[in-house]
């Protein structure tokens, strides 16, 4: 296994590649009480689209997440074979990503873990039945984040920044794609895309790394056929719609304001640093220590709903900020003129060299246990990048750098806003 | 092996819990204030607003903030809670621990988080006041947009009208548009002096140190006149309330509030009953309400301890609310009579250990349990609650789901036509 360590974090992280092409990594944390284990594959809400055998193929947006959900079906559920080995599970789906995971504190409840997540992931049980009866429970997901305000105005901001790009659609997708997903599509899904060459492992606390590799290696049926091929989506360039405004029985407006950076998108820890750059700008212009935080906040512009946040996957990168705000074109003008006076000044030397310090203290924060460890290591994992590509990347950063990505990623032809005001 | 927390007392009647563990690569501090709940809980919140707007040495928020990027991150937080008929105020600092890095943050951490309460730059500021007053005023106003959120909040006005435990710790529009400069000073005076004080420290510290520490700030606080906590308030059980008011939404938002009709905070036995009932995916609740029968996404039980009230909420289609309903009662009623298996019980056992080893390996988790227990619970160590748990049997936890009523049925419903 090849190690990775990172003496500012007193951690190392082992990584190999089975022959099947499974990727592990290994983050062995000594004296830990829980034992944390991801399976995932690189498949999330965004890859709709693919090709298998030749034959290209589009599914209803939320079919990722719907295949999540039915992989705990099964003659005993899932949940209960895994209480069963004193070991709690769980999954989740993002844009890129579907991830299953276990903890438990036994190491030998571990090994039988990993062989119970490699089993009922690579031995789905999908039957028409199964697929009617979870829809309804997936249908009311949908419902419930559809309520919260702050989740329509974000997707509300996706959608005005990348059309009708798959990251504009939650990844549970709509009532109408739900009801849209059959058995076939889930079925074509799972073997287009869980098989070991999109999959990864993770695992985090008190274990042996080899031995855990041969508990996974052992436990893998691999499934016959060829993989899928994933077909990339290239958004336009510039913002599909400079504005939209929405109503909803909310108190108050929310807003986001959104940037999209072709220049961010893609794989890799040299993608991953510049999405490191842009969001260790974004902290120091409109971060709790920048000039323009308290002012705004004194202004009754923003407050400790607002925040600011940088993603990015294969085909799309964005930064959207906000939050409630009673004046929302107010907002809107004060966060872009903050934008543009950072793109046009730069950033304080003095502010630069705080923000060095706490990005130190946050790398160590994030490896503090096994779950935060975990997550921070499954985002260089799903990036493609290196396991400490992010720490690396937040300490190696000049100023001027961290300039430049600001510079590219506040470009006012990609700027976008949403708000939702009040109905009535 | 899960670590215990040492205690002592502190001069002023204040009591220091310490815990250290070089596992841990963080300290977190934690000092709980605690008052008896009431109508002026509005004014506690904006006095705790005010808190974050700096101290002598930071100024504002911006030095404030800066101040705690020096401190690699280093951050200082107040909060709220309730805690049985009490009100909690939470102050705390949260650090990366010294020997992983150049220099060591926790000294000028602690110094924070002792301003922030002792030398704060907002006395006679009136800007200060109404700037805080107009964002919390904001954020009650908000309240309602988060629905599960909301129906929480109604369930439970509904449920304790008339008994402390109706006030929001955030408090309430009229409360907190009323609050004078004087009422918000003297809160923070309240809370320093005479308020019942636990702190809190776990991570990789000094205990010797932390206590130096802690008895130099409590002495500076001037501690005397010890304000007397709330007790219990016995509640007659009656007619179960129901209410049901509507929202523009797509789901139904589910509240069903059980009381225990002995009063007084929740025993073991009662926390597992409400486990099976409503706990994770091997409850009840998760196997009936929504594997089975597909009424739910999330539906679940949980225990406000202190209280003596286990809520159950789930969102579910508003077509299907009164069967989820008659569902979740259902389950409720079936526990009460016996119809729990070894399994379940096991199952909440063993939920229940590996929660106690996810929290150990955070010093943030052990702290929030250490607190628990020493404000609402019996003051037992994690050892001595996973072994209380082992002797728990079906029959206690029958006769514990047997001690509660239903008092109230809260649904939050979408509007007709909406």
């Amino acid at each position: 296994m090849k190690a990775h360590r990172s003496e500012a974090l007193g951690e190392r992280v082992l990584c190999t590649q089975l022959d099947s092409g499974l990727e592990v990594w290994v983050c062995p944390m000594a004296g830990m009480a829980t034992r944390t284990a991801y399976f995932g594959t690189r498949f999330g809400s965004n890859q709709v689209r693919f090709r298998r055998d030749g034959v290209e193929r589009t599914t209803p947006a939320g079919t990722a997440h719907f295949l999540e959900h039915q992989l705990f079906e099964g003659d005993t559920p899932v949940f209960d074979r895994f209480a069963a080995l004193d070991a709690s599970c769980n999954a989740f789906t993002s844009f890129e990503t579907t991830v299953y995971t276990f903890s438990c504190a036994d190491a030998a409840a571990f090994d039988s873990g990993w062989e119970l997540l490699i089993d009922f992931v690579q031995h789905p049980s999908i039957t028409e039945e199964s697929v009617e009866k979870e829809r309804g429970i997936i249908i009311e997901e949908v419902k419930m984040y559809r309520d919260n305000p702050e989740w329509r105005v974000h997707f509300d901001c996706l959608e005005a920044l990348f059309g009708d790009h798959p990251v504009s659609v939650p990844p549970g997708g709509t009532t109408e794609s739900v009801e849209a997903i059959t058995r076939a599509d889930l079925i074509d899904a799972w073997e287009a895309h869980y098989r070991p060459e999109h999959m990864f492992a993770l695992v985090v606390g008190d274990v042996d790394p080899e031995a855990v590799v041969d508990t996974i290696r052992s436990a893998l049926d691999p499934p016959e056929g060829g993989p899928a091929e994933a077909i990339e989506l290239s958004p336009a360039a510039g913002v599909s719609v400079p504005e939209v405004r929405g109503r909803h029985d909310v108190s108050r407006p929310r807003v986001c304001i959104g940037w999209r950076d072709n220049g961010a998108v893609g794989r890799g820890s040299d993608v991953l640093r510049q999405r490191v750059a842009v969001g260790m700008g974004m902290d120091l212009i409109l971060g709790e220590s920048s000039d323009a935080w308290l002012s705004l906040y004194r202004d009754g512009l923003l407050d400790h709903s607002f925040g600011v946040s940088t993603s990015g996957g294969t085909d799309w990168c964005a930064t959207i900020a906000g939050g409630e705000c009673d004046q929302p074109d107010d907002l809107v003008a004060a966060v872009s003129e903050v934008a543009a006076a950072a793109v046009d000044g730069g950033l304080e030397r003095d502010a630069f060299e705080r923000a060095r310090r706490k990005w130190l203290g946050s790398g160590v924060r994030s490896f503090a246990g096994p779950a935060s460890a975990a997550g921070s290591l499954l985002g260089c994992l799903t990036e493609q990048a290196s396991p400490f590509a992010t720490h690396e990347a937040a300490l190696d950063l000049g100023q001027a750098e961290v300039e430049a990505a600001l510079a590219r990623h506040l470009d006012p032809a990609c700027r976008t806003v949403a708000i939702l005001e009040p109905a009535g | 092996m899960i670590p215990e927390f040492s205690s002592r007392a502190l001069d002023g009647g204040a009591r220091l819990h310490t815990l250290s563990d070089p596992r841990f690569k963080e300290v977190f501090v934690q000092a709980g204030f605690r008052i008896p709940l009431g109508a002026d809980a509005g004014v506690v919140a904006l006095c705790a607003a005010t808190m974050l707007r700096g101290t002598r040495s930071c100024p504002d928020t911006t030095a404030l903030a800066r101040r705690g990027e020096e401190l690699y991150g280093a951050r200082v937080d107040a909060s709220l809670t309730r805690s049985g008929e009490n009100l909690g105020l939470l102050l705390s600092v949260s650090s990366v621990a010294g020997c992983r890095l150049p220099d060591d943050p926790l000294p000028g951490a602690l110094a924070l988080l002792e301003e922030v309460l002792m030398d704060p730059p907002t006395i006679g500021n009136t800007e200060i006041l109404e700037e805080e007053r107009a964002h919390h005023l904001n954020y009650l106003r908000s309240l309602r947009d988060d629905r599960g959120a909301w129906a929480r909040h109604r369930a439970l006005q509904v449920m304790c009208e008339g008994e402390p435990y109706q006030f929001d710790p955030q408090g309430d529009e009229e409360t907190v548009a009323a609050a004078t400069q004087e009422d918000v000073e003297a809160v923070r005076g309240r809370m320093a002096s005479n308020a019942s004080l636990d702190i809190l420290a776990a991570g990789d510290l000094d205990a010797e140190a932390m206590a130096q520490w802690a008895a130099g700030w409590t002495d500076r606080m001037g501690r005397s006149d010890l304000e007397a906590l709330a007790e219990p308030v016995p509640v007659e059980p009656g007619a179960v309330r129901t209410v049901e008011e509507s929202v523009v939404a797509e789901q139904a938002r589910l509240v069903l509030g059980y009381r225990k009709e002995a009063g007084g905070p929740l025993t073991l036995a009662d926390r597992v009953a409400a486990q099976v009932v409503g706990g994770g995916p091997t409850s009840k609740l998760f196997r009936e309400v929504r594997e089975k029968k597909s009424l739910a996404y999330s539906i679940y039980a949980s225990g406000h301890r202190g209280k003596g009230l286990v809520m159950v909420e789930g969102g579910v289609s508003a077509e299907s609310a009164e069967e989820a309903c008659a569902e979740a009662q259902l389950q409720w009623t079936e526990t009460a009579d016996g119809r729990i298996t070894e399994e379940e019980l096991g199952d909440v056992r063993r939920a229940w250990i590996r929660g106690l080893n996810r929290a150990a390996d955070r010093p943030a988790g052990l702290l929030a349990r250490a607190r628990m227990e020493a404000w609402v619970g019996t003051g037992a160590s994690p050892a001595e609650e996973v072994a209380a748990l082992e002797t728990v049997t079906l029959d206690q936890v029958a006769e514990a789901a047997g001690g509660f009523t239903l008092d109230t049925v809260f649904r939050l419903v979408p509007e007709a036509g909406a």
